[in-house]
């Protein structure tokens, strides 16, 4: 009686990750959008919708990280930011790729000056390469609308006069703070959620 | 609330225009084409002609204020930014041609046309994709929404994750304005310096998150319980289908399509401004 029981059990439960991460995937892409708009309310000094994505990859793995992240990206491309800002879906697949390697290579402990050192490396100035690269090539590497890296760009463009260089300092004066404190406050609350959730290896 | 979250909170306005009623293959088909041909183009007059006619059908399909707000927040601060530090002698390397002066706190800036150029032109390129990306979600409800995806050939649970975003992102807001409230009913002060105010960040997303990942269990029951994985053929509220006014809209885009190709092999990517291409 009992095993018949599990049988049934078995016939209705969602157990297959396929479609937990189906459910997932929306949720992180959500939680992205969600959390850039707390960051205006609470007025934190973060962009705020990145942080979704870091929280995927480290629960779900890299492919839940970057769908949702990817996904939320693209919905905003629909919506409000425009087609060409489809492509920054990628920028979320590579801070799902940098999270995916930094977990794998256990650097997920905040106390560590091992993990700062290679999040603010990796996050701060290995990133900002490839969002420099989307900027120019697809949106005409202006300046950015917010102040201070509108301020940067016009600095080292005055003093150097090197366009790509503006660019890249530009787009790390924004990173090198926001994504090391998305990548904290992703390592945090995944340490506090239920081990049920979490599917990543 | 932000301007954002007011707009993702709106769904389809439901007036009874000819844009509602045009297939939503056809208005995702505009969105593509208007995007794609200012990008070919260089040149700020056509591509505010291109704004402009978005902006029309919008305002007759009764979308044009959230529209032209999302436009207010993103486009004009960046213009005015990218304006005054590419088109005055700040660096830009592609700075030529000098237009004019200006006056600022006493001293006299000329005013460069590549500058300008760049930093009206990019801008706009972005604001007809906006206004257009818009004007195909706001006229199109989520029942075409879905139709119209499967009949694009994108795959069942990808409209499934697309259609849900849309869902939670609502959802969420409400989630985490309710914790906002219960935070600050229990001492979470808004006034503070920036560390307090990342730790009131975590305040509030960590039981947004733990809350909202509960859910997903939930929502994964439900889906299989409903044979959301079953090895069927899916059927769906509304079947999209084109109708006469749909061949008269893509034979409009046609029409100008061939008309701006030849514009652009007689008289070139930037037919009224005739700026000179620069390519970063």
């Amino acid at each position: 009686m009992a095993e018949t029981k599990e049988i049934e059990m078995k016939e209705i439960s969602p157990t297959g990750k396929a479609i937990i991460a189906v459910v997932l995937i929306p949720t992180i892409a959500a939680l992205n959008y969600v959390g850039g708009v707390i960051v205006e309310a609470l007025k934190a000094p973060i962009w705020g919708d990145t942080w979704g994505t870091m929280l995927g990859t480290l629960i779900g793995g890299f492919w839940v990280g970057a769908a949702g992240g990817f996904l939320y990206n693209i919905i905003m491309a629909f919506t409000m930011w425009g087609l060409p800002n489809w492509v920054w879906g990628f920028a979320n697949v590579a801070v799902a790729l940098i999270t995916w390697f930094l977990m794998k290579m256990n650097l997920t402990d905040l106390k560590s000056l091992k993990t700062w050192a290679a999040v603010i490396g990796l996050f701060g100035f290995v990133y900002p390469a490839f969002t420099t690269a989307i900027s120019i090539g697809v949106f005409g590497g202006g300046p950015l609308w917010k102040p201070i890296p509108a301020a940067v760009y016009a600095a080292v463009l005055k003093s150097t006069g090197n366009f790509y260089l503006a660019n890249y300092l530009q787009n790390v004066s924004t990173e090198i703070i926001d994504k090391p404190i998305s990548y904290a406050i992703a390592v945090i609350i995944a340490s506090r959620i239920p081990k049920r959730f979490i599917l990543a290896k | 609330m932000s301007a954002g979250i007011s707009l993702l909170k709106r769904t389809a306005v439901e007036a009874n225009t000819i844009f509602q009623r045009l297939d939503g293959r056809v208005k995702f088909l505009y969105f593509i084409w208007a995007t794609v041909l200012v990008y070919i183009f260089y040149d700020p007059y056509l591509t505010l002609a291109f704004l402009i006619v978005t902006l029309a059908m919008a305002a007759y399909a009764k979308v044009f204020k959230p529209i032209a707000m999302t436009l207010l927040i993103i486009i004009v601060p960046w213009i005015i930014l990218g304006v005054l530090i590419l088109a005055l002698p700040f660096g830009f390397p592609w700075n030529k041609t000098v237009i004019g002066y200006i006056n600022v706190l006493g001293y006299r800036l000329p005013v460069y046309l590549e500058g300008l150029g760049w930093g009206i032109t990019w801008p706009l390129r972005i604001s007809v994709a906006i206004s257009s990306a818009l004007f195909f979600y706001l006229t199109t409800n989520q029942a075409k929404l879905v139709a119209t995806l499967f009949k694009m050939k994108v795959p069942f649970k990808a409209i499934y994750m697309i259609i849900a975003t849309f869902q939670f992102i609502p959802l969420l807001f409400d989630e985490a304005n309710t914790i906002i409230q219960a935070q600050i009913s229990r001492g979470l002060k808004t006034d503070v310096g920036v560390l307090q105010r990342i730790k009131n960040y975590l305040a509030v997303v960590i039981p947004l998150t733990i809350s909202a990942l509960n859910k997903v269990q939930t929502r994964a029951i439900t889906l299989e319980s409903r044979g959301f994985s079953a090895p069927v053929k899916k059927t769906f509220l509304y079947e999209a289908r084109l109708t006469a006014a749909d061949w008269a809209f893509l034979g409009i885009m046609a029409a100008v399509t061939v008309f701006l190709a030849w514009v652009y092999v007689t008289i070139g990517y930037s037919p009224v401004a005739h700026l000179q291409w620069i390519w970063a």
